[in-house]
C-alpha cells in the first residue's frame, strides 16, 4: 500500500492538538467539521496521486489499452482497411476446433515439461557448486550468467550454426569425433529432433538465471542449522534434503512459476530457428498466435488465441503457487 | 476491516487505498466502450452506447468515412463468385482491347512536380539494384526532372510483413513492386488503387501477356501492372548426363523419371533435387504430371486436389524421394540446389532466370544448361512467378506515382531489366531481338507460353501453408498420399469460401 495509505484525519488531528506550535490560532475551534466532505481524503492524498500519475498513464496507454482493445478485437473478424465483422465467440470456438492450436499447445507443454525441470535441476546444481568457497568463484558465476544477458536472437543464430546439417559443431562432434551417428543429421529440419534442439537452447540459456535465484535462496539459509545438523550426525545428502530443500522452497516456487510463464511464452528461438516447422512440430502457442495475427493477418483470431493463452498461463501460475507454497519454518 | 461499498462510505473506500483500483476500473470500462464504439461504428451505423464520449464518436466517424472511401473501389460481391470469374474475365478483357488506345499521353513532363516513394525487392548487391540506380532512376529524372523518386530496397522475405505493418500504421509507399501472389490479398484489403481508368493503362494492358496481367485482376478491376514475370525450368549438369549416357535432357515425364533414377548413385549423387517440398517447388511437377489444386474457377479443391490424377501425380514424385533420387536436404538444411548442381552432387534441379547471373558469379567454371519442364499427363507446365507494380489507394501524389509506374513499364526500363534476368511481361519487349540473343532466354520464353499461376486469391498465403504441410508430410512418408490430399482438400475449400 505504502503511499496510498495516507494517515487518517483523526490521527492528524491528535498530532496537531498535541503540538504546541501548531498552525491553529488560539480561540479558533480546533476540531474539523464533524462530517467531513467525501472528497476530503482525496484532496489530502492529491500529491501522492500526482506522483503516481505518470506511471499510471504509461501503464494505461501501453498495457491496459492494448489488452482491452485486443479483447474487443477477439470478437471480430478484424480488418485493417475494410470494416470489421462481429463474430461473437466464433474465434474462440474456432481455436478449440483447430488441430494446429492443439498441436501448438502440446508442443508448448512439452517444452515446459522438459525445460522447466531442466533449468531447475541444473540451476540448483550450479548454484550449489558456485556457493562453495571455490577459487575463481566470481568468474564461474559470471560465466554461467553470461547466456542470460545475451540476446535471444544472437544465441538462436549461434545455435543454428551449432545444429547446422552440414558444418554444424554438433554433427562434427557426434559423427566425425565420436562416431555415434552414422551420417550428418538436420537437427532443426527433422520433426523428431527439432523440439529437443530448441529445449536444449532454452535450458542452456536459462540455467544462469535460475542459478542466481537459487544462490540468493541458499544464502538465506542460516548456517547454524547446518552446524547443528552436522553435530547430530547428518551427512551432506541428509542436510541438503532436510534443511536446504525445505528452506529454499519459496525460492523453488518462485523460480518454477517464473520459468513456467517463460516457457509458455517461448517465441524468439522458435521463430528464428524453425519458424514453427517442420510441419508445425515446433509450433508453440506464441508462434502460432504470431503467424495467425501477423502473417495471415487474422488479427481477431490472433487476439482470441492470445487471450486463451493469457488465461491458461494465469491458471497454471495460480495452481503452481497453491500446490507448491507451503511455508516451512524451523 | 470491511467496508460496504455504498455512496456514503465512498470516503472510507478512498482511505483504504482502493481509489487507484476504482479509477482503473472506471478507465477500463470507458476504454472498452470507446473500443466497442470504434467497431460498431465501422460495422454498421448502429447507435453506440450512451457512454461513448463525443470525442470517440468524432474519430470513429472520420475513420468510417475514410474506410468507406477506400473500399468503395472494391465491389463487395461474394468472394467466391468473383474468384470464379477472375482468370476468365482477365484474359477476355485483355483480348478485347488489342488495339492500343491512342489516348495514352507520351512519357515525360517537366512541369509535373512531386515525390514518389517506391518500395521494391530488387536484390541488394546485385545487377538488379545497380540497374535501378544507374539506368532506371536517372532515366526517369531526365523525363520528369521535378519528380523525386525515393526508392527503398526491402528484403523479399520481410516485404509482405512490412506492407501489412504499413497498412496498420498508415505508413505506405506510393508505388511498390509486389510479388504477384500477394496482389489479390492487398487489393481485397482495399489498400491498392484501381488502375482501370488511368491514362495509358489500356495501352499497357493490350501489350501485356494475359497470364501475368491476370495476377493484377481482382473483383472486376485491375490493381497493378505486370512489371516482370518468370518461371522455372529444368537446369542440368551436362557432364553427369553425359557420364550416364544421356545425350539430351528428358523431354517427357517418363523419360524424366527414368533419367532421374539413372542419374542417382545412392548416397553420393542425386538425380533430381527440387528446391524444397513447398508449393513453389512442387506445384510445376504436380501440374505437369496431371495434378490440380482446384477447379478452373478457383472455387473448390475437393474432387480436384484429391482426385485420382492428383494422387497419382504426387505419388510419382514421392516415389522418387523413396527411391533415393532426392536427398533429405529437400526438407531444409544442406547445400543450395545450385551448389549441388555445380559441384556434381545433383544432376538436375529446377530454378528461374535469376539463377543465370548467380551461377555465373558463384561458379564461374560451371556451364548451366537449360531444358523446359518435361511434359506429362498435364502437359509441360511451368509456375508463374514475378512481380507487379502496384499503386496505393492512399498515395498522396498519385499523378507522379502513375507517371513513375508507366515509366517502369516503358520499353527502355523493361529492356534494361530484361537483360539482367527480369523477364518482361510486355509482348513487344519480350520478343525484341536484344533479349532473344541471351543464352537462357529462349527456354524461359518458351516455357512462359505454358504456365499456371498460384491461386490468385486473397487466402493464398493460408492455402499455401496447407499445401506446404501436405506435400512435406507426403515426402516424409508420414501418411499415404491419398489420405493426406483427402484431408487437405476440405481445408482449401473452406479457405476459398472465406469461412476459414
Amino acid at each position: 500500500m505504502g503511499l496510498n495509505t495516507a494517515p487518517s484525519p483523526v490521527s492528524k488531528e491528535i498530532a496537531r492538538k498535541s503540538r504546541p506550535d501548531g498552525p491553529a490560532e488560539p480561540g479558533q475551534p480546533l476540531a474539523e467539521p464533524a462530517k467531513e466532505a467525501w472528497w476530503y481524503p482525496f484532496k489530502k492524498a492529491l500529491p501522492v496521486y500526482l506522483f503516481i500519475l505518470p506511471g499510471v498513464i504509461l501503464f494505461l496507454v501501453w498495457t491496459v489499452y492494448p489488452l482491452v482493445n485486443m479483447f474487443v478485437m477477439s470478437f471480430f473478424q478484424w480488418n485493417l482497411v475494410k470494416p470489421s465483422i462481429f463474430l461473437g465467440f466464433d474465434n474462440y470456438a474456432r481455436a478449440f476446433g483447430d488441430e494446429i492450436f492443439w498441436q501448438a499447445l502440446r508442443n508448448t507443454i512439452f517444452y515446459a515439461v522438459i525445460s522447466v525441470p531442466g533449468q531447475l535441476i541444473l540451476g540448483l546444481a550450479v548454484a550449489l557448486l558456485v556457493n562453495q568457497k571455490l577459487p575463481f568463484r566470481a568468474f564461474f558465476r559470471t560465466m554461467f550468467y553470461l547466456p542470460v544477458v545475451s540476446s535471444w536472437l544472437v544465441v538462436s543464430l549461434i545455435f543454428m550454426y551449432l545444429y547446422n546439417s552440414q558444418a554444424g559443431l554438433l554433427n562434427y562432434l557426434l559423427k566425425d569425433i565420436l562416431h555415434i551417428i552414422p551420417s550428418y543429421q538436420a537437427w532443426l529440419q527433422n520433426p523428431v529432433t527439432a523440439l529437443f534442439a530448441i529445449c536444449a537452447l532454452g535450458i542452456w540459456k536459462g540455467v544462469g538465471w535460475t542459478m542466481v535465484i537459487f544462490l540468493a535462496g541458499l544464502q538465506s539459509v542460516p548456517p547454524t542449522l547446518y552446524e547443528s545438523a552436522a553435530m547430530d550426525g547428518a551427512n551432506t545428502w541428509r542436510r541438503f534434503w532436510h534443511i536446504t530443500l525445505p528452506l529454499i522452497r519459496p525460492t523453488i516456487v518462485f523460480a518454477t512459476v517464473m520459468l513456467s510463464i517463460g516457457a509458455f511464452n517461448v517465441f524468439i528461438q522458435v521463430y528464428v530457428m524453425t519458424g514453427g516447422g517442420p510441419q508445425h512440430s515446433t509450433e508453440t502457442l506464441m508462434t502460432y498466435m504470431y503467424s495467425e495475427a501477423f502473417k495471415f493477418l487474422d488479427l481477431g483470431y490472433g487476439a482470441a488465441l492470445s487471450w486463451i493463452f493469457a488465461i491458461g498461463i494465469f491458471i497454471i501460475s495460480i495452481l503452481e503457487i497453491r500446490f507448491l507454497r507451503r511455508p516451512v519454518e524451523y | 476491516m470491511k467496508t460496504r461499498l455504498t455512496l456514503s462510505s465512498f470516503s472510507s473506500v478512498f482511505r483504504h487505498g482502493r481509489l487507484s483500483l476504482a479509477l482503473l476500473a472506471v478507465l477500463c470500462a470507458s476504454l472498452v466502450l470507446a473500443a466497442c464504439g470504434d467497431n460498431t461504428a465501422t460495422t454498421a451505423p448502429a447507435p453506440t452506447t450512451a457512454a461513448a464520449t463525443t470525442a470517440a464518436a468524432a474519430t470513429t466517424a472520420a475513420q468510417a468515412t475514410t474506410a468507406a472511401a477506400a473500399t468503395t473501389a472494391a465491389a463487395t460481391t461474394a468472394a467466391t463468385t468473383a474468384a470464379a470469374t477472375t482468370a476468365a474475365t482477365a484474359t477476355t478483357a485483355a483480348a478485347a482491347t488489342t488495339a492500343a488506345s491512342s489516348d495514352a499521353p507520351a512519357l515525360g513532363d517537366p512541369n509535373l512536380k512531386g515525390t514518389v516513394t517506391f518500395w521494391h525487392t530488387y536484390s541488394a548487391d546485385s545487377k538488379e539494384q545497380d540497374t535501378l540506380k544507374n539506368v532506371v532512376l536517372p532515366g526517369f529524372a531526365k523525363l520528369y526532372p521535378n519528380v523525386k523518386v525515393d526508392a527503398q530496397q526491402i528484403p523479399d522475405t520481410d516485404f509482405r510483413q512490412k506492407l501489412l505493418t504499413g497498412i496498420s500504421g498508415d505508413i505506405l509507399p506510393d508505388v511498390a513492386r509486389l510479388d504477384i501472389q500477394y496482389v489479390p490479398e492487398f487489393a481485397d484489403m482495399g489498400a491498392l488503387a484501381k488502375l482501370d481508368d488511368m491514362p495509358g493503362f489500356a495501352a499497357i494492358k493490350a501489350d501485356a501477356y494475359p497470364g501475368p496481367l491476370s495476377t493484377n485482376f481482382w473483383k472486376g478491376s485491375y490493381y497493378g501492372l505486370p512489371l516482370d514475370t518468370n518461371t522455372k525450368v529444368i537446369m542440368y549438369n551436362k557432364a553427369l548426363l553425359d557420364a550416364a549416357g544421356l545425350t539430351a535432357p528428358p523431354k517427357n515425364m517418363d523419360e524424366f523419371i527414368a533419367a532421374a533414377k539413372k542419374l542417382t548413385v545412392p548416397g553420393k549423387q542425386y538425380g533430381f533435387v527440387p528446391s524444397g517440398t513447398g508449393a513453389w517447388s512442387i506445384l510445376p511437377f504436380f501440374w505437369s504430371l496431371g495434378g490440380n489444386v482446384t477447379d478452373e474457377n478457383i472455387t473448390k479443391a475437393s474432387g480436384y486436389l484429391n482426385s485420382a490424377d492428383s494422387v497419382a501425380a504426387l505419388q510419382q514424385l514421392v516415389d522418387l524421394k523413396k527411391a533415393g533420387v532426392m536427398p533429405d536436404a529437400i526438407f531444409g538444411g544442406g547445400i543450395s540446389t545450385m551448389e549441388g548442381l555445380a559441384t556434381g552432387q545433383y544432376a538436375m534441379i529446377d530454378d528461374g532466370p535469376w539463377m543465370n547471373s548467380i551461377a555465373a558469379s558463384q561458379f564461374p567454371n560451371f556451364t548451366l544448361n537449360y531444358a523446359p519442364m518435361p511434359a506429362g499427363k498435364g502437359g509441360s507446365i511451368g509456375i508463374v512467378g514475378g512481380e507487379d507494380l502496384v499503386m496505393f489507394a492512399k498515395s498522396k501524389d498519385s499523378p507522379a506515382a502513375w507517371a513513375f509506374s508507366r515509366y517502369m513499364l516503358s520499353k527502355d526500363v523493361q529492356l534494361a531489366m530484361g537483360k539482367i534476368g527480369q523477364l518482361p511481361a510486355i509482348k513487344s519487349v519480350a520478343t525484341s531481338p536484344e533479349l532473344a540473343s541471351l543464352p537462357y532466354y529462349s527456354t524461359f520464353l518458351t516455357q512462359l507460353q505454358s504456365t499456371k499461376a498460384r491461386l490468385p486469391h486473397p487466402a493464398w498465403t493460408k492455402i499455401e501453408t496447407v499445401l506446404n504441410d501436405t506435400f512435406e508430410a507426403a515426402f516424409r512418408g508420414d501418411k499415404d498420399v491419398k489420405t493426406l490430399l483427402d484431408a487437405a482438400a476440405p481445408k482449401v475449400d473452406a479457405l476459398l469460401a472465406g469461412t476459414k
